[in-house]
């Protein structure tokens, strides 16, 4: 093992690509344990892990942010926003954490949610003033809410695996997911503070605000589609990003800022960013199996127990055993590999598993925004044209914050399970 | 050198049309079925698997293309610490390695791709045999490899003039 | 690190130690798992620790799909896979579901123990699989949020989720369902957003997979069986010495006898949690269950039109 993960470091610090670099430990953690069908199994990992229709939202969010990039959409977005917050220090960037939050709500996935913000906001942040890499950072943090405010594909996830009512976790995922996003506004006050970032005007003045939102009520119909008809229930969360894609157009036709000739570009980008971040999937997924396969989570564990029976240090080895993992694996995939041994282990040490499971998912979801290895940093870094170790530096206000908010919901079970209770009982 | 560009830089304008053109299908194909759903409450049973069989074809080929213009995420942090002389001559080491695995993953992924548990699968809603899904795999990373060696002499050149990945993307 | 997979080179003398991969898409609680995990029981406790199972439940592996593919190369010995998973390579699996050929468990038993169904599993070695044993999971019914189903004609214009399989799309054409295909992992929030109105499930898994917290009606109609067997890399279970295979028949006959019996219960305990959830539930009527028998009558005639061994179980499962 400790060869393997040496075989990790190794090839990321030299510089090879980080899908390849996923792939190469996989492969090596395959051959450590003297597996005798590496030839099938890479493969078919590599095909199975981006055969999920929900990773569709990827593509779709990213050439709908363009396409109302380019048909000036975003533009009228941007200028309401700003009419109406700009007047605040730092306000866009409150923004983005409310609409965020907002998205998350409607949305389940984090991916899903940082590639609309990418699209959208960073552009609007940058040329209002604002650090690319601060706007980059909240952007991929925001992303994290969309796995914790419900609904969210991952609660109902754990809910199957752990045998507890998905209900009672959404409900649960409302509060902590509140805290996180004051946790990330804390973390603006103090950056746009030190960085004094400019104002966009001195006061909030109704007759231009409302004038502007008046002229881009057509451009806000983009947002207001995507949010009533997933609610309606009309198309799914991942089928909003096609329906997006299409009113962009029409609207961007309409506008006459965007032309037939455009498309082509925009989709062909639009492909070409996606298959960097699915390759990176792709190669994660043979990870996951080989952990799986070599029984690692039920190693960990073991480790775990044999270490201590206290409840509270079994929490915080935990929550160390979950970072580490995030920082190699994609959530959902070690999801699926950890709940099976941690949900016992929870069991066992009496905790609630609603508590508990909160707990596992919030900290997952945060290792996808945390260096060397987070999905939501790559595609950051992919959509906005972000270097990655401009994020990799800037990410850690924001993680160090989650993470503060983490340790508290994980040492205070009634924030979590306050509501959940309430409303449904013990 | 400059007719074997020229031919890849044909095969890179072919892939791009390509995902273009997957991207636009994809688009459409969930939206259709959308409206289908709403007014007929029933959709296609092959469009799920189309829609991603089509993000998996544009994947593999889409990355040879990323992978041509250095354009994969990767970290570079460390190697940007190094003397730049030192980086360069680090970096063609990377790419030999590199280039070994992607031709290893071609190899592995076409034999998956042409046996039995493949090749006499059939896919529920197209009724067509997986190895056409499969075969993103072998055709991506055989491009990615011939993109590979395209970009030896770059690599080689710039050992010369300066370092290589902190150049990024020319995307 | 543990040895990759299953046995040594010579696997013919009888002290040889053998180590099995297993694995299951689905929880450990399903009729499926438990018979898996009652032969890991049995196979250990029999031959005194000689032959041990590696037991990789809830996917960590991977799906329906992805285990059998892993079986047929021999990347894992075995899995426990939905019969209808197999129609992708071979349809002879199919007929176990044909709509309504079974009136209860022990009849179903009866057919999959009968040499009829011996000779379907027996052609899946075509595929280098070893079928051991198939066990059932629970037959479907009709889960919605609109009405209750009484007759043929209430299906008309709910929006219905069904498995991805050529059976069930045909079935579900036959009796005129509208039918909405949608990812597994998606139905709990499609079902809550209103995205689908119902799906075609069993029972035990209404109840695991907390579907019962989105759902109104369950309309009781055994519609289907949904069988899933216990698969074996064939050219693994060729290398076991002949005193092994008698072991591993021994014990998959106590497991699939342990597993079925436990569907019954297990249906039976997820009715009462689906029933105080407060769901409503409806029996259909002899009357209105034969509109459905004689709109899938077709479906009898094409599959015993697509194989002999097909015929032939069709056959015996109607004299039963
Ligand atoms: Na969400
Ligand atoms: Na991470």
């Amino acid at each position: 093992m400790v060869l393997v993960i040496l075989a990790f470091i190794l090839s990321l610090v030299v510089g090879i690509p980080i899908a390849f670099v996923l792939g190469m430990t996989g492969i090596a953690h395959l051959v450590v344990i003297n597996y005798p069908d590496i030839a099938n199994i890479v493969p078919q990992r590599m095909f199975y892990g981006i055969n999920v229709f929900s990773y569709m939202c990827i593509p779709f969010f990213i050439a709908a942010g363009q396409i109302m990039n380019k048909g000036g959409i975003t533009q009228k977005i941007v200028d309401v926003s700003q009419e109406f917050v700009g007047f605040k220090r730092g306000g866009l960037a409150y923004t983005v954490v409310l609409v965020g939050m907002v998205l998350a709500a409607i949305l389940g996935s984090a991916n899903a949610v940082s590639v609309i913000l990418c699209t959208i906001m960073i552009p609007a942040m940058v040329s209002s003033g604002y650090d690319e890499e601060f706007a980059g950072s909240l952007v991929a943090s925001s992303g994290i809410l969309g796995c914790i405010i419900p609904p969210s594909v991952d609660f109902v996830i754990y809910a199957v695996l752990a045998g507890v009512s998905v209900q009672k976790l959404f409900v649960g995922g409302i509060l902590p997911g509140i805290c996180l996003g004051f946790g990330f506004m804390a973390v603006i006050a103090i950056t746009t503070k030190k960085k004094k970032y400019p104002k966009y005007k001195e006061h909030f003045e109704p007759g231009p605000a409302f004038k502007t939102l008046f002229t881009s009520l057509p451009a806000l119909c983009v947002p207001v589609i995507i949010v009533g008809g997933v609610l309606a229930g009309v198309f799914t969360p991942t089928e909003s990003g096609a329906v997006a894609c299409v009113v962009a157009t029409i609207l961007g036709f309409a506008y006459r800022n965007l032309k037939i000739k455009d498309l082509p570009g925009i989709f062909a980008s639009a492909a070409l960013i996606t298959a960097g971040i699915m390759l990176i999937i792709s190669f994660g997924n043979v990870i996951g199996w080989t952990l799986a396969f070599d029984k690692v989570p039920e190693k960990l564990v073991q480790a775990i127990t044999s270490t201590t029976t206290n409840p509270s240090l079994v929490m915080a080895l935990v929550l160390g055993m979950l970072f580490l993992i995030g920082m190699v694996m994609e959530a959902f995939a070690a999801m699926i590999i950890l709940v099976p041994v941690l949900y016992p282990l929870g069991e066992a040490m009496g905790y609630d598993p609603i508590h508990f499971g909160m707990i596992i998912i919030i900290m997952l979801t945060i290792a996808l925004a945390t260096p060397p290895v987070g999905m939501l940093l790559f595609t950051t870094s992919k959509v906005s044209g972000i270097h990655l170790n401009k994020l990799n530096k800037s990410i850690w206000p924001f993680v160090a914050a989650g993470m503060v908010v983490t340790i508290i919901l994980a040492y205070v079970p009634q924030i979590t399970t306050f509501l959940p209770n309430l409303l449904y009982g013990k | 050198m400059r007719a074997i560009t020229a031919a890849f830089d044909k095969i890179e304008w072919l892939v791009k049309i390509l995902a273009a053109a997957a991207m636009f299908l994809m688009t459409v194909i969930v939206t259709v079925c959308v409206v289908k759903r709403y007014c007929f409450g029933t959709t296609f049973i092959w469009s799920d698997e189309l829609v991603r069989y089509l993000l998996i074809w544009s994947t593999f080929l889409g990355a040879a293309v990323g992978f041509r213009h250095f354009d994969l995420v990767l970290l570079d942090l460390f190697i940007g610490l190094l003397p730049k002389k030192f980086a360069s001559f680090l970096a063609i080491i990377v790419h030999f390695v590199t280039m070994v695995f992607i031709g290893y993953i071609f190899y592995i992924s076409l034999n998956y791709t042409l046996s039995p548990a493949v090749l006499f699968k059939n896919s529920t809603g197209l009724g067509i045999s997986m190895m056409y899904p499969f075969l993103a795999l072998p055709l991506g990373f055989g491009l990615m490899f011939l993109f590979g060696i395209e970009n030896i002499p770059k690599i080689i050149n710039r050992l010369k003039i300066k370092n290589l990945i902190t150049e990024g993307g020319e995307r | 690190g543990g040895s990759g997979s299953g046995k040594t080179d010579s696997g013919n003398a009888s002290d040889d130690k053998i180590s099995i991969t297993m694995g299951i898409e689905g929880g450990d609680d399903l009729p499926d798992a438990i018979m898996g995990l009652k032969f890991k029981e049995l196979i250990e406790e029999k031959s005194n620790g000689r032959i041990t199972v590696s037991w990789y439940g809830n996917g960590q592996l991977g799906g329906d799909d992805e285990l059998l593919q892993q079986v047929m190369n021999g990347s894992i010995n075995a899995a426990l896979i939905s019969t209808s998973t197999f129609s992708d390579y071979s349809e002879e699996l199919d007929v176990l579901q044909l709509p309504f050929l079974f009136k209860d468990y022990e009849t179903e038993k009866k057919a999959l123990e009968s040499s009829e169904a011996q000779a379907l599993y027996k052609d899946l070695e075509e595929l280098n699989l070893k079928i051991l044993a198939v066990t059932e999971i629970g037959m479907r019914n009709f889960a919605n949020n609109t009405k209750p189903i009484e007759k043929l004609s209430d299906l008309k214009g709910i929006k219905m989720r069904i498995v991805p399989s050529t059976l069930v799309a045909r079935a579900a054409e036959l009796v005129g369902m509208t039918v909405t295909p949608m990812s597994y992992s998606e139905i709990y929030t499609g079902l809550q957003q209103n995205i689908i109105d119902g799906e075609e499930i069993n029972l035990i898994s209404i109840n695991l997979e907390r579907h019962y917290e989105v759902l109104k009606y369950v309309s009781l109609i055994n519609f289907y069986t949904f069988p899933s067997a216990l698969t074996f890399n064939l050219d693994f279970y060729n290398g076991l010495s002949d005193e092994d295979k008698a072991l591993f028949d021994e014990c998959k006959e106590e497991a699939f006898n342990y597993s079925i019996a436990q569907t019954e219960q297990k249906e039976e305990d997820s009715l009462q949690v689906i029933s105080n959830a407060g769901l409503q539930l409806n029996e259909i009527s002899e009357e209105a269950k034969a509109e459905f028998k004689t709109a899938v009558q077709p479906m009898y005639d094409e599959y015993a039109a697509k194989s002999e061994n097909m015929a032939a179980f069709i056959k015996m499962a109607q004299g039963l």
